[in-house]
């Protein structure tokens, strides 16, 4: 296959960061595959891809945490000594990672200093190093207060204070993995505009992400990563979207899947006064009050860290909550059935050790159809086992496999099989398609959009805006624990939410949805 | 059998030809020639009735004590405390042996076997209540109560449960109502490795076939998860360490009611119940693995001792021998665990064979 490749204007030579032909192996997994990139200082280039499409692992090599089997790495031209952490920070690569590499009890000063002290012994100069994160702090407005703890300060923040560090240490090639996904869109575009003024300071810097607007928004040109291979590099202002994501997932994408709608049903979910006391920190979470019917998705949108998360354990029963109740009606006789779609598939929704049988009996094992006075019926279980693999379409080399042989995709269809071959009256998705290829995306929104239309009420709370657009019919917005408002969709942008996202700490009104 | 537990049987097998190679060259380093030494094990084992049925007994408490360690693993606790529950259990059988008398046999036996399994059960039920209700680590609760116990059986024996002389430090022998029988004429072994067996399928058949089962394997390998959907852990975990620390107490029980000679001593657990981890660990806590290997540890126990009596090479071989299996079998788990990093996509051609492949396990 031909690689449309769109090189920069000046010779190789000139590049900030090159990767010439780096492969990386983990057993029969080749994560990276004769990677060639190169960005020339003032660049943005983004590198895209899926997740398992190998730009964790190129990061990791590139930063000399991990080393390559094969290929070199060059900064100005210089080859990297491979595997050695230390020697790519000094020669000028500044990693800002998704998970923040900060100690959360020292402050800013105290953590860019522990960033620069090589020389053990080396005496500690606060004064000078604070002068000096000021300095840079207000030179590219990324404003930062150095004095106070990090774990004190908003995730945004953190992120500066990151991105600082990289700076102080000279970085000159500046890799940022997945830097949106812990902003609201506001910050990101505050990010957005930093990023390029550090570029126009004479920067390279690589943008890893699987969102095709920052890339259009910030990029100059993108290199898409496949299955551990470069398929392309691409000018970002000569390409549409849908060419990215095709060359991203290797096939025709709907971006946006038709949302279906019907009248909505009965009441299923009533939430009253729900409060959990200092969910983070000395912040309490709520009182939230929520009303959802059948046939309605209601979507909970809002940066990581304002409450979704507890707000999901709560609804599920997972947590106790402090006060207020949580009441779900069944639509047929009986107590309310929840299904729980779990935020964290591997460590709440499966038992990864154990085979799909097991993990697809959880909840129904003690049923009369599947055990009879404590005995196990093998025969029935197998076969309603192999009826739920078939319907829901998990791709497992048979029933008695460990779920950690499967895919994230398959796994994810497991806890759905589980989930909602009960019926529940009521589908409780926290982040339902985390980590999941384009192809196993559809088919989650598929099966949520099924539940719908059979009746069945669902919250969903998603950090990925775009999902809770597509899917919902009511979008809450929640901030600093509370929902600060409730939009129908058709009065909902990503505009209107980014702003309430970010507006709703001031404001942390009390809304009933 | 799937081929990851083909694997680990394999690997199990290896670390024992292994260890037994480098217990050879280091009685070859001693300079006593190797046959001898193979002619001394082997008769040490095999050499005539009453030796196999010494490994036999002594595979006994191996076996209930790696098997009792493989409950509670499955359900993700840590009983190192097997060794005090077999003393608590063994010293309860030996009360119920000693004090209730004028009982048939057919009463007087159960009644002591129970009481072992009580008065083990009685003290997982102590450390199972630390690890619940106060947060004490399992591993910590289990493993301090075993000194206690050691010290008070010890005192038991030497004080109020002493032979009327009041001059050997142990009890008298048991009533011969609550021994069991011997099985084989002119050997050690008595029947109670039939109960043994029974038990040992009974947990096997519990973990694989039964709601129960199923719930403990579920939470020990997401306790989330588990509670998540329907399952009460922390019931489960106690009971776990409670059916566990119960095996341990027959456990107990045997080497009392079925010892030649029937009575308490101090520290007649003999280390049984922290052999019995390396059983299940070489058996990679598979119930059925214990048998296996537990008959392979008694063999061990039983030629290293004839090899001492004959050739005067120290018992200690024995012990790092045992110790040889132990590193190699936890530094080969990577390679019997070994996860495939492999991975289908959903958007892949193959098509599953969702078909039944026997037994689940």
């Amino acid at each position: 296959m031909a690689v449309p490749t769109a090189r920069p204007t000046d010779s190789a030579a000139s590049a900030a960061l090159s990767v010439r032909g780096v492969s990386k192996a983990y057993g029969d997994l080749l994560a990276n595959d004769g990677i060639d990139l190169e960005v020339r200082p003032g660049e943005i280039l983004a590198l895209l891809g899926e997740n398992g499409a190998g730009k964790s692992t190129l990061v990791k090599i590139l930063s000399g945490l991990v080393r390559p089997d094969a290929g070199e790495v060059l900064v100005d031209g210089r080859p990297l000594p491979p595997g050695d952490p230390l020697a790519a920070r000094a020669a000028g690569i500044g990693v800002v990672h998704q998970h923040f590499m900060l100690v959360p009890d020292m402050t800013a000063t105290e953590n860019v200093a522990l960033a620069q002290g090589r020389a053990a012994g080396r005496r500690f100069d606060a004064a000078a190093t604070r002068a000096r994160l000021m300095e840079l702090s207000e030179r590219h407005g990324m404003p930062v207060r150095p004095d106070v703890p990090v774990e004190q300060l908003p995730v945004g923040e953190r992120q500066r204070i990151e991105i600082l560090k990289c700076l102080l240490g000279d970085a000159r090639v500046l890799l940022l993995d997945e830097p949106s996904a812990v902003l609201s869109p506001v910050e990101w575009d505050r990010l957005a505009v930093v990023l390029k003024e550090l570029a126009a300071a004479g920067l390279a810097i690589v943008l890893i992400t699987h969102k095709l607007g920052e890339i259009a928004a910030v990029a100059d040109r993108c290199t898409v990563m496949r299955s551990g291979r470069v398929v392309a590099t691409v000018q970002v202002g000569e390409t549409r979207p849908e060419e990215l994501a095709r060359l991203m997932v290797g096939r025709d994408v709907v971006l946006r899947s038709e949302r279906p709608r019907i009248d909505p049903g009965p009441v299923i979910l009533e939430v009253s006064g729900l409060t959990l006391a200092s969910y983070r920190g000395d912040r309490d979470l709520g009182p939230i009050d929520l009303v959802v019917r059948g046939g309605e998705v209601l979507g909970v949108a809002g940066v990581e860290g304002n409450g979704q998360s507890e707000l999901a354990d709560l609804l599920a029963g997972v947590r106790t909550p402090t006060a207020g109740t949580v009441r779900v009606t069944s639509r047929t006789a009986g107590p309310g059935r929840v299904g729980v779609i779990a935020e964290d598939r591997h460590t709440d929704g499966l038992a990864l050790s154990l085979s799909v049988i097991d993990n697809l009996m959880m909840r129904v094992i003690g049923q009369e159809e599947f055990s009879r006075h404590g005995v196990l019926r093998p025969g029935r279980i197998r076969r309603r086992c192999a009826e739920l693999v078939e319907r829901f379409d998990v791709r497992t080399p048979g029933l008695d496999t460990p779920v950690e042989r499967l895919s994230g995709g398959n796994q994810q269809k497991i806890v759905l099989a589980r989930e909602l071959s009960g019926e529940p009256d009521l589908l409780i998705a926290a982040q339902p398609t985390r980590g999941l290829d384009v192809g196993a995306i559809e088919f989650v929104h598929g099966r949520i959009n099924a539940h719908k239309t059979g009746g069945g009420a669902t919250v969903l709370i998603s950090a990925e805006l775009d999902e809770v657009l597509a899917l919902s019919d009511r979008i809450a917005v929640m901030s600093a624990g509370r929902i600060v408002a409730v939009l129908d969709a058709a009065e909902a942008t990503r505009d209107r939410i980014g702003e309430l996202m970010a507006a709703g700490v001031e404001q942390g009104e009390d809304v009933v949805a | 059998m799937s081929r990851q537990a083909l694997r680990g049987a394999a690997v199990s097998v290896l670390a024992v030809v292994v260890a037994l190679a480098a217990s050879l060259v280091v009685i070859a380093l001693t300079g006593v020639p190797l046959d001898k030494a193979a002619a001394a094990m082997w008769d040490g084992v095999f050499g005539s009735p009453a030796q196999f049925g010494a490994t036999l007994t002594k595979f006994v408490p191996l076996v209930l004590a790696a098997v009792g360690w493989v409950i509670a693993i499955r359900a993700g606790r840590l009983n190192v405390g097997l060794e005090g529950q077999i003393l608590a259990g063994g010293t309860a059988s030996a009360a119920v042996g000693l004090y209730l008398t004028g009982l048939p046999t057919v009463i007087h036996l159960p009644l002591a076997v129970l009481a072992g399994a009580v008065g083990g059960a009685a003290l997982g039920a102590v450390a199972a209540w630390l690890w619940a209700r106060r947060g004490v680590n399992d591993f910590i609760a289990t493993l301090l109560l075993t000194f206690i116990v050691t010290q008070l059986v010890s005192w038991l024996a030497n004080g109020p449960m002493e032979e009327p002389t009041g001059t050997l430090g142990q009890s008298a022998p048991v009533a011969d109502t609550a021994r069991w029988p011997i099985l084989i004429p002119r050997t050690t072994l008595r029947a109670d490795i039939l109960l043994v067996i029974v038990l040992v399928l009974a947990v096997a058949y519990m973990l694989r076939r039964t709601v129960v089962g199923y719930r403990l394997r579920l939470t020990g390998a997401n306790p989330a998860a588990a509670q998540a959907t329907g399952t009460r852990t922390q019931l489960i975990g106690v009971g776990a360490l409670c059916a566990s620390a119960a095996i341990a107490g027959v456990a107990g029980s045997s080497l009392v009611v079925a010892s030649p000679a029937g009575n308490l001593a101090p520290g007649f657990s003999a280390n049984y119940g922290f052999d019995g981890i390396v059983v299940a660990l070489l058996a990679r806590n598979s119930p059925l693995g214990c048998i296996p290997a537990a008959l392979l540890l008694a063999a061990l126990r039983q030629g290293g001792g004839l090899l001492e009596a004959r050739l005067g090479i120290s018992n200690g071989l024995v012990t790092a021998t045992q110790a040889v299996v132990i590193l190699l079998v936890t530094g080969t788990a990577w390679y019997a665990e070994r996860r495939r990093p492999r991975r289908r996509t959903a958007g892949s051609s193959e098509v599953p064979a969702p078909v039944a492949e026997g037994a689940r396990s």
